[in-house]
């Protein structure tokens, strides 16, 4: 295709360039400037002050802490679960079974619910009294028991785990299922042939085979868990005290409670810099699994 | 490939309390909507309503649901609509013509995974500098151009798969630039540009933050309104609620039913096909 314009190649990317460039990139720019500045909306002036909010935020900020600690805690716990369930599920239906089509669209509802509906769901099922979720554990062991679900902070954090686990499991579940379907078949037929059985086969044939698959899925939940925002707000709004903020509920709180722009601004650039290095991996990942 | 029969006893067991576990919750949401403030506030809970009606629906729609729904339609619409058609020649551009190298491609993937927060600072600076603060066009502008990376992205895979020669027995056959484009490109993309569409619609019928953000109450939309339900002075009218959050989930619902094709390719970024 020589007859094409040189430059027709740019005209079809330069409306989307400048649309990045004005709302991602000259904000980035802009965060960063400010947040070497003390900068207080409600002060006038904003004096120059290098990476001072940065060394407050990592060294003095318990709040800030205890939001990096809430995130790993999520982080961690929460993606194990995940993919641990993931996989067995996608084992599970790997095999032949009635209406298997049928089931497989519908556990993949929680994922098109938006947050905010998970979130508010959340809230109104572990509510004691009214939720149904203390109704159905009381049913289920047959006896009285109170758990404080949202009042207290372990088992607030069960509610935000739990939640997110019933909205992101199919997620996992789906890529995972789809990555064995799309195996070579001879490695499993052999295998049978020479004598394994279908745990054998799982462990030591497919799993093996998956391990692309698992990065990429745990890459793209642990970003996505690295910005747990809506579910937070809508079922604990960081509650009880602190014991839920997340990194970017605490962002969010310093900017637009406190109006601590400078701090806020701060924190974001390191949240911006993990997920960077995690961005960058998984691009690495999923394009090298493209050029395959 | 199949694996037999892993589980043979606890399988079906197994995938009949997944299937309750998935669709208990929203079960409860779909009758919480239909019952009336006795049976929502009851201790024990009940479950289903002993005379449904759809005064909850009426209340939400009076009370600021009619407002949130337009508002989120419209928005919504506007900028999947948008980000469609500058995503198209620009995945094109990428795919065709390898514009910008290999690494230009990668970094505007890249910006899907940044976090929101950092963008709403600055960016709720910058609107109230251009007020831009409660428009439609504010919002319109953050969510064309932060589901561009997506559309851009899963299309450029799409193209890719698409011969060239398509193109070049196009051109012969006297078919302009860009004519090609939308004469052969986009019909040849067909169930993957579907979904696309649907998933980038439903990724911006679904934001929260920026929503929350970029508003001071006057353009709100559905998931704003949502959370807006809770602060102390409304109290717990979780029929309403419910009703709000069941309208807006089940077109969402639909819609992933008839886009679910390409739906692991375009949510694992072209990492499993």
């Amino acid at each position: 295709m020589k007859d094409f314009n040189v430059y027709y190649k740019w005209y079809l990317v330069i409306p989307s360039i400048i649309l990045l460039l004005l709302l991602t990139v000259y904000p980035i720019l802009d965060a960063l400037y400010t947040s070497m500045h003390q900068y207080d909306a409600m002060i006038a002036e904003k004096p120059f002050i290098w990476f001072d909010n940065y060394k407050d935020l990592i060294f003095e900020d318990e709040r800030y802490q205890n939001a990096l600690y809430v995130t790993l805690l999520f982080e961690v716990i929460t993606i194990s679960i995940q993919m641990v369930l993931g996989l067995f599920l996608a084992f599970l239906f790997s095999g032949d079974f009635k209406f298997k089509k049928i089931i497989t669209s519908i556990y993949l509802v929680p994922m098109m619910v938006s947050p905010v509906v998970v979130g508010f769901t959340a809230r109104i099922a572990f509510t004691n009294d009214f939720g149904f979720v203390p109704q159905i554990i009381n049913i289920v062991l047959q006896e009285e028991i109170f758990i404080p679900w949202l009042s207290n902070g372990f088992w607030a954090k069960v509610v935000i785990i739990l939640a997110d686990t019933w909205q992101w499991t199919p997620f996992v579940f789906l890529i995972i299922f789809s990555g064995i379907m799309s195996l070579p078949i001879e490695p499993i037929e052999s295998a049978r042939v020479d004598g394994a059985n279908s745990w054998q086969i799982a462990l030591y044939i497919v799993l093996p085979q998956l391990r692309y698959i698992l990065l990429v899925t745990f890459l793209i939940r642990a970003l996505d868990l690295l910005k747990l925002f809506d579910v937070i707000l809508l079922t604990t709004r960081a509650g009880p005290g602190i014991q839920t903020e997340t990194i970017s509920v605490y962002i969010y709180n310093l900017a637009f409670k406190f109006w601590s722009m400078g701090n806020a601004t701060a924190a974001s650039f390191i949240l911006l810099i993990i997920i960077t290095i995690f961005t960058s991996t998984l691009i690495k990942f999923i394009t090298g699994y493209e050029n395959k | 490939m199949k694996i037999n029969n892993l589980f043979p006893v606890l399988r079906y067991f197994i995938i009949i309390l997944i299937l309750v576990l998935t669709i208990l919750p929203l079960a409860w949401i779909i009758l919480t909507g239909f019952k009336n403030e006795l049976e929502y506030l009851h201790t024990p809970p009940i479950w289903f309503p002993s005379d449904p009606s759809f005064d909850n629906y009426i209340e939400m729609w009076v009370d600021g649901g009619k407002d949130a729904f337009i508002n989120s339609l419209f928005i919504t619409t506007t900028s999947t609509i948008l980000a469609i058609l500058l995503g198209v020649p620009s995945a094109y551009s990428l795919s065709r013509f390898n514009t910008g190298g290999d690494n230009f491609a990668y970094w505007i993937l890249s910006i899907k995974f940044l976090p929101p927060i950092a963008f709403a600072i600055p960016i709720s600076i910058m609107f109230s500098n251009f007020n831009l603060i409660d428009t439609y066009t504010g919002l319109i502008l953050v969510y064309t151009t932060f589901n561009l990376p997506f559309v851009i992205w899963i299309l450029r895979g799409f193209i890719n798969e698409i011969p060239k020669d398509i193109d070049d027995a196009a051109m012969i056959d006297g078919c302009g630039n860009f004519q090609i484009i939308y004469k052969i490109t986009v019909p040849l993309l067909g169930p993957g540009l579907v979904t696309v569409t649907i998933l980038t619609f439903i990724f911006i019928w679904s934001e929260f933050l920026f929503a929350l953000i970029l508003n001071n109450s006057e353009i709100y939309t559905v998931p704003v309104r949502l959370s807006m339900y809770f602060s102390e002075a409304v109290g717990l009218k979780w029929g309403p609620q419910s009703a709000l959050a069941t309208i807006s989930i089940i077109p969402m619902i639909l819609m992933a039913f008839i886009g679910q094709n390409y739906i692991v390719r375009a949510l694992t970024f072209g990492a499993v096909k």
